[in-house]
């Protein structure tokens, strides 16, 4: 949680004579992290305080007065529409040429002089939000009586200050407080604290009955309340509004200003009730019962269940306990008589029950970290104190308290060699003892350390490791020395799938293709287009939208998406990818997560032949050699037998490549054939190998001839180097070189270019070279029908 | 003797200017200088029949000759190979021949790095399951089913409530659910790097609801917080310049105590402070000492094993390399050409 807090204000609790970045600066390394400072100055000028001494209305509107105010110099008469100005109050009078803000575009503007239904108006009295304190606009403000007059309004209430950002971490809630904080940094700047405790007026003249019930005890471990009397609500004065609008929250009246202003300074969530809408004088601490509601203070009804521990009066529920109170308890400007409740709740609970209901509070909030029992009785203390101070009233009912347990506080036995363990340098023991002090610890012992946990770290501070962090952010992090470990390395062997999807993007990547990422999750046209079985699919229950619904199965669909989208800008498009995909294999496991390659090839032709090519690359750069391909059994989810092929190791599938099928170039409304390929990584990473055996060079020199034959178009390459091959020993290669059509060759017919080699364990003659093309043009002519160009 | 020499000498200076291609060049030395009939080879050859006082003379010169006429034959041949071939329409500015220009993917990039820096250290490269157990994503890691900590990670299910003994199953949100993993492999000590897709639900320009995250980890018998710092420190300094370094502050979480949050120095103001960082500092990730109770998790001794863990993720650290401001981040997984042929 983020708390802003005023610097001023935290000096209030502690000696500091740090500057506030040296603060921020030091703060940060050895406690919670100071996010950002920003500096506090008066956003508008030429704002004096002054005195109305008169009223009178305004000749031409209903809802418009005419104020005289003193400023001491002078007295000027201002048009003024706010229901709440009053003959004696001191307020903010801004005179013809002062800077304001406006409200409604938060922007500053000059005030000029103005007539308002007829009557000239020589400055205007300013509302909280003209002079950017915060957004209230119902009236001016009004400042303390004995507010000196004439003086420039930003000197007056002192506005220069630093707001720091502080990021508390979740598991110290009791640092998320001023008091908190002021603990913190006494420690850290080895100073003194000035942490009082509130000294309330605690005679009871009258008292009123107020009975409290816990009946869960577990979930309520402390309840406690007090009943005042004599109330006057009415709005805070200055310097808590300003407290609690710099906190980001907005002031209400003084009651509920003293409880959040409470929340800010102890970290103890509050709540008033109005004494006289409970009914039966009483609270219980109870569980919902079924078919209960409550209209929450933020205007809104909940259903309740017995899950929800609420407060209740002798019927119905007033407060959802620790998350939020009921509007019809609520203080309004008629209460008299208070209760004040400063309670501790389970944190569990009042977290299933925030997220039950989707209410959430800056209360709940702290009591789902787990806040201290001990922290509620400073709390009603300060409650008492400040509404004494600000609304009048005396206490009407002794301090009730409902604590389930004695607290006993917690004491640990602590190993100094720890320290020495865990951070690599030593510390003195007196240190150890001095930093555990400066935190409230206390420590007695020389050898092993007997340990008391301060009541306000009581959930936080559980063993050894917990002191050790504590000592050793307040040495410093930063002081400890910096080592790489000198320990012996781990001898693992490589994972292989990592090794060989490596060197599978290598080879791809300098064969030019282009590396893609797509997210692992996709939408339901996706899981459509790679046509799994249901029970394959692994589906997310809670996902951020449809676009990201489903894990995926398979790498293709995504590929040729990825394809569609730069078909219109590329002509040639070469992508590929290896990721994992997910496949469930039984219904209540985890999916099988398989780690595959695909990728797709545009060209502006032969794209069947490119994707090939690339597949016999890859193949012989992964030193794969014994490898087949063969036609697809049957057609697959991309591609279709004629025009696809697999490629087989000892029976064993390991991929295919080939022109994508109709239904898939319609599904991406391609314009141009695509070819894809698709390996399962596993299965290559089975077959390859990092060596290629040496095979000595030919001794001799070889023999090449180049032929030319017409043949029929059904003719397929293999069959010519069956052919070839099959009639001597000495050809030792055969390569294709090209095909050409024309009509001039007749009807269906081919021209095939090929070259072939002969190599011999001698110098071959030149004549028994030709007698073996002779023999070649021979058997081609014979078994497929050639002639020779 | 000395007459014959100089028409030959002007004789070759006149053939030789007529000279265009190498043949012409090739019959040109034949006839001057060829072994069995080469004119200038004759006259040479008759030196020895010169009586004594006119030898010397003329054979300097006859020698001082050749010399001239191989040296301007040489210079022509030259002139007439390829290499030295003038072509005043030779065009310079064409632009080189297109060869296969692939790319490897940012990301790819930036783990194979982090990867080998690690490796240098002994840290190897491991992988675990994305698809997990809520039990090695939270519960292992010290983080019970209702504990408050876990909101931070925007969790992805895969299931509604739970499924068997380690709980429903989820997208793994953090790389450190391979901690637990790692540990259950009973190999000690350890010291690996997980690198992996990593989900949260999540999408702005800073946050892909897929991404990835780096994790070290270190078990040992004495591992300290001195060593941690010693591993971030070196990776600063490879991963972004001899001249950063690394820090560490207190933090929270729920799996490592004391945790840290990890700064590095800031490369534009070098730790002075300037409107890219925060007083000189560039925060990037989170560390800690392992927790005994995730230690115990994954059965092992707290009492003789200490680590540290760290990670990061691997999006975030990247960009801040220079020149990588990349406005949205969502873009690396957006099959934009336009985007990935830049790299």
């Amino acid at each position: 949680m983020d708390r802003k807090i005023s610097y001023n204000w935290l000096k209030e609790y502690v000696k500091l004579n740090a500057t506030v970045e040296e603060f921020a600066k030091e703060f940060s390394l050895c406690s919670q992290s100071v996010e950002r400072v920003k500096k506090i100055q008066a956003h508008f000028s030429g704002v004096v305080t002054a005195k109305i001494i008169a009223i009178v209305k305004h000749p031409n509107a209903d809802r418009l007065q005419l104020a005289t105010v003193d400023t001491g110099k002078e007295k000027i008469t201002v048009v003024c529409g706010a229901p709440n100005i009053a003959v004696g109050q001191i307020v903010p009078l801004a005179k013809v040429g002062a800077e304001l803000i406006d409200p409604k575009v938060d922007d500053k503007f000059v005030l000029e002089k103005g007539v308002i239904r007829g009557v000239e108006s020589a400055g205007m009295i300013c509302a909280p939000d003209e002079l950017g304190f915060w957004p209230e606009h119902n009236g001016i403000l009004v400042l303390e009586s004995d507010t000196p007059v004439g003086k420039d309004l930003a000197d007056v209430l002192k506005l220069d200050d630093y707001l720091m950002d502080i990021e508390i971490t979740t598991n110290r809630p009791d640092a998320g407080s001023l008091v908190g904080l002021a603990r913190e940094a006494a420690a850290v700047f080895d100073v003194d604290n000035k942490i009082d405790l509130p000294k309330p007026n605690l005679k009871l003249k009258t008292e009123i009955p107020l009975s409290v019930e816990v009946k869960e005890s577990k979930l309520c471990p402390r309840y406690q309340a007090v009943v005042m009397e004599n109330i006057k609500v009415g709005p805070s004065p200055f310097w808590l509004q300003w407290r609690l609008s710099q906190a980001g929250i907005r002031p209400i009246n003084n009651l509920v200003d003293i409880t959040n202003y409470i929340l800010l300074e102890f970290g103890q969530p509050m709540h008033v009730f109005d004494y006289d809408k409970l009914q039966g004088q009483k609270i219980v601490v109870r569980k919902a019962k079924a078919g209960e509601k409550i209209l929450a203070l933020d205007g809104k009804n909940y259903q309740l269940s017995a899950d929800n521990l609420v407060i209740a009066d002798a019927k119905d529920p007033v407060a959802v306990a620790g998350v939020m109170g009921g509007e019809l308890s609520a203080v309004s400007a008629e209460t008299k008589t208070i209760v004040f409740e400063a309670a501790n709740f389970n944190p569990v609970s009042v977290r299933k029950t925030a997220r039950a209901l989707n209410l959430y509070s800056e209360s709940s909030s702290l009591f789902e970290k787990n806040l201290s029992a001990e922290g509620t009785f400073v709390a009603i203390l300060r409650a008492v104190e400040l509404t004494q101070q600000l609304a009048g009233g005396q206490t009407a009912s002794p301090i009730i308290d409902v604590y389930a347990q004695n607290y006993k506080p917690k004491k640990i036995s602590f190993d100094p060699a720890n320290i020495k363990r865990l951070l690599g340098v030593e510390i003195k023991i007196k240190q150890i003892k001095n930093i555990l002090e400066r935190l409230g610890f206390e420590v007695s012992g020389s050898n092993t350390l007997k340990i008391t946990v301060p009541w306000y770290r009581a959930n936080d501070v559980e063993y050894d490791h917990d002191i050790v962090e504590e000592v050793a952010r307040i040495y410093g992090y930063h002081n400890l020395p910096v080592e790489l470990p000198s320990s012996e390395i781990p001898v693992r062997a490589k994972n292989p799938i990592l090794v060989w999807e490596d060197k599978i993007k290598d080879i791809l990547v300098g064969a030019g293709l282009t590396e893609t990422y797509n997210y692992s999750m996709v939408d339901k046209e996706m899981i459509e287009a790679a046509n799994r079985p249901k029970t394959e699919v692994v589906k997310i229950s809670n996902p951020l939208n449809s676009e990201i619904e489903f894990m995926r199965t398979d790498l293709e669909p995504q590929i040729l998406q990825g394809v569609a989208d730069n078909i219109k800008r590329f002509n040639q498009i070469e992508i590929f990818e290896v990721s994992n995909v997910y496949r469930l294999q039984k219904a209540n496991d985890l999916p099988v997560e398989q780690s595959c390659l695909a990728g797709a090839v545009v060209d502006k032709m032969d794209d069947f032949l490119q994707v090939k090519g690339l597949v016999e690359l890859l193949l012989d750069k992964l030193a794969i050699t014994d490898y087949q391909f063969k036609e697809l059994v049957k057609d697959n989810n991309y591609c279709s037998v004629q025009t696809a092929l697999t490629v087989v190791i000892k029976n064993e599938v390991i991929g295919y490549f080939g022109l994508v099928n109709q239904k898939n170039a319609s599904r991406f409304s391609f314009d141009r054939p695509v070819a894809i390929f698709s390996f399962v990584v596993e299965k290559l990473a089975k077959y390859a190998s990092d060596l290629k055996p040496f095979v000595p060079i030919a001794e001799f020199p070889n023999a090449q001839r180049d032929l030319a034959i017409v043949i029929d178009a059904e003719v397929k390459w293999q069959m010519i180097v069956d052919a070839v091959k099959s009639v001597d020993p000495l050809v030792s290669e055969i390569k294709y070189l090209s095909t050409y059509v024309d009509k001039s060759l007749g009807e269906d017919k081919k021209s095939l270019a090929f070259r072939v080699t002969f190599q011999a364990e001698r110098t071959l003659k030149s004549e028994e070279v030709d007698v073996v093309l002779e023999k070649i043009i021979k058997n081609l002519q014979t078994k497929l029908n050639a002639i020779l160009r | 003797m000395k007459a014959k020499l100089e028409s030959l000498k002007a004789l070759f200076d006149a053939e030789i200017k007529k000279v265009s291609s190498p043949t012409d060049l090739d019959e040109l030395e034949i006839k001057f200088l060829g072994r069995k009939a080469g004119e200038l080879t004759a006259v040479l050859r008759g030196l020895k029949n010169l009586p004594e006082d006119q030898r010397k003379e003329i054979g300097n010169f006859a020698n001082q000759l050749r010399g001239e006429i191989e040296n301007a034959i040489t210079e022509i041949r030259n002139q007439l190979s390829g290499s030295q071939k003038i072509d005043r329409f030779f065009d310079l500015t064409l632009p080189g021949t297109e060869l296969p220009n692939g790319h490897l993917h940012l990301m790819t990039k930036a783990i194979r790095e982090i990867t080998e820096i690690f490796e240098r250290i002994g840290f190897n490269r491991v992988r675990y399951p994305e698809v997990e157990w809520d039990w090695y994503a939270f519960e292992a890691l010290n983080m019970p089913g209702d504990h408050p900590a876990r909101d931070e990670w925007e969790t992805f299910f895969i299931d509604d409530k739970e499924i068997g003994p380690k709980g429903k199953r989820l997208l793994t949100p953090h790389t450190s659910s391979g901690q637990v993993r790692e540990m259950e492999r009973k190999e000690l000590p350890i010291r690996m790097t997980n690198i992996s897709k990593c989900y949260r639900r999540q999408s702005d320009i800073s946050h892909a609801p897929m991404f990835h995250q780096f994790e070290g980890l270190m078990i040992d018998t004495d591992v300290t917080i001195a060593h941690l710092k010693g591993v971030l420190d070196y990776f600063a300094k490879q991963f972004f310049g001899p001249n950063r370094t690394a820090r560490i502050r207190p933090y929270h979480f729920q799996f490592t105590e004391p945790s840290f949050e990890v700064d590095i120095s800031c490369g534009l103001c070098e730790g002075k402070g300037c409107r890219m960082c925060k007083s000189g500092w560039l925060e990037i990730g989170g560390a800690g000492m392992v927790h005994p109770n995730v230690l115990k998790a994954g059965k092992i001794d707290p009492k003789k094993y200490s680590g540290f863990a760290f990670g990061w993720g691997v999006e975030r650290c990247y960009l801040m390399k220079p020149g990588l401001s990349i406005p949205d981040i969502r873009e690396l997984y957006q099959s934009d050409l336009r985007f990935l042929k830049q790299f």
